[in-house]
């Protein structure tokens, strides 16, 4: 079986790929930086590791960044829709009914109610769901939540002792929320049988067209207009 | 093989961290296990996340010194080749 040229398409443009590097890679370090502090017992070994003050100022660096980066990503994201093609990003990047039904579906599948065969679009409902999470939760929630915590000085006028716990227990919470989320995406795209030991796609931008067809059918049938059985 | 242990290694982790919410169990060499299976497999992300996007810089690289170089050939003359060994 020979491999032709033409069995690979173009999957995420390079500034996804940039993207999704420095929102991963950033996160991954405040998880290292961050979850040993709120399981000391067990986890402590890493903190003794960095060292605390050291792990604190990597912390708030790893969060700098991917603030940045998702301030970045909301600018590019809102000119492209308001420059470029409305419609297309539209059904790309934000959630549409189409997931809503993938997702029902999915659910429905693991449960054994209804067998449906998988009819995804460029990005299924899960891959523009942990796009969102890390915006909404990582970079807005943990960023706000994580600020007021940076410098209690500054909202000790507004706020009280009690205010300043809640917001600590928010972010702990929520750190654990958005590390129970990338998990399995890292099963997903690593240690899952078909494709460990890694996916590729996500740094060459290109998807083998088999994958294609058999992963996003409804995408592959929109730019071949071949139809999957 | 190693690709086995992959799921269970996930669910393990995963139910500690609910296990440890929910105080159900605090303490234990089990929820240490889980929790540390949890940060290593951060760190394996890490380490994964440098490697792939190394492999993509040197693709940038390559496209600006050959103008013709094609990432995509790229990737199916790696996988033709890996063919040719596999039927070897």
């Amino acid at each position: 079986m020979v491999i032709t040229l033409n069995e690979h398409i173009e999957r995420f443009s390079t500034n996804q790929i940039i993207v999704h590097f420095i929102f991963a890679l950033s996160i991954m370090i405040l998880y290292m930086t961050g979850i040993p502090r709120l399981y000391p017992e067990h986890l402590g070994w890493i903190l003794d590791l960095i060292g605390l003050s050291r792990s604190l100022f990597i912390h708030r660096l790893a969060a700098i960044v991917l603030i940045s980066a998702s301030i970045y990503y909301l600018i590019y994201s809102i000119l492209y829709w308001n420059l470029k093609n409305k419609k297309y990003f539209n059904q790309i990047i934000f959630p549409n009914s189409k997931d809503i039904f993938d997702f029902v579906n999915d659910n429905l599948s693991i449960l054994g109610l209804k067998h449906v065969r998988i009819n995804y679009a460029k990005y299924s409902w899960l891959e523009k769901g942990l796009i969102w999470s890390v915006i909404i939760v990582d970079a807005i929630i943990l960023g706000i939540t994580g600020i007021v915590l940076w410098v209690p000085w500054l909202f000790a006028p507004y706020f009280t002792m009690s205010h300043f716990s809640t917001i600590n227990l928010i972010h702990g919470s929520f750190a654990i929320l958005s590390l129970c989320v990338i998990i399995p995406h890292f099963y997903k795209v690593h240690l899952t049988p078909f494709k460990f030991p890694m996916d590729y796609s996500m740094f060459t931008g290109v998807i083998r067209k088999e994958v294609a067809e058999e992963d996003y059918p409804y995408w592959y049938e929109e730019i071949s207009g071949e139809k999957h059985d | 093989m190693i690709e086995r242990f992959g799921y269970p290694l996930i669910l393990f982790s995963m139910l500690t961290i609910v296990l440890y919410e929910t105080n159900i169990l605090t303490t234990g060499i089990i929820i240490t296990l889980g929790l540390n299976i949890a940060m290593l497999l951060v760190l394996f992300q890490i380490i994964a996340l440098l490697y792939g996007f190394t492999k993509s810089l040197i693709t940038l690289y390559k496209i600006e010194c050959y103008p013709l170089y094609s990432p995509i050939r790229d990737v199916a003359i790696t996988e033709q080749q890996k063919l040719i060994k596999e039927e070897n």
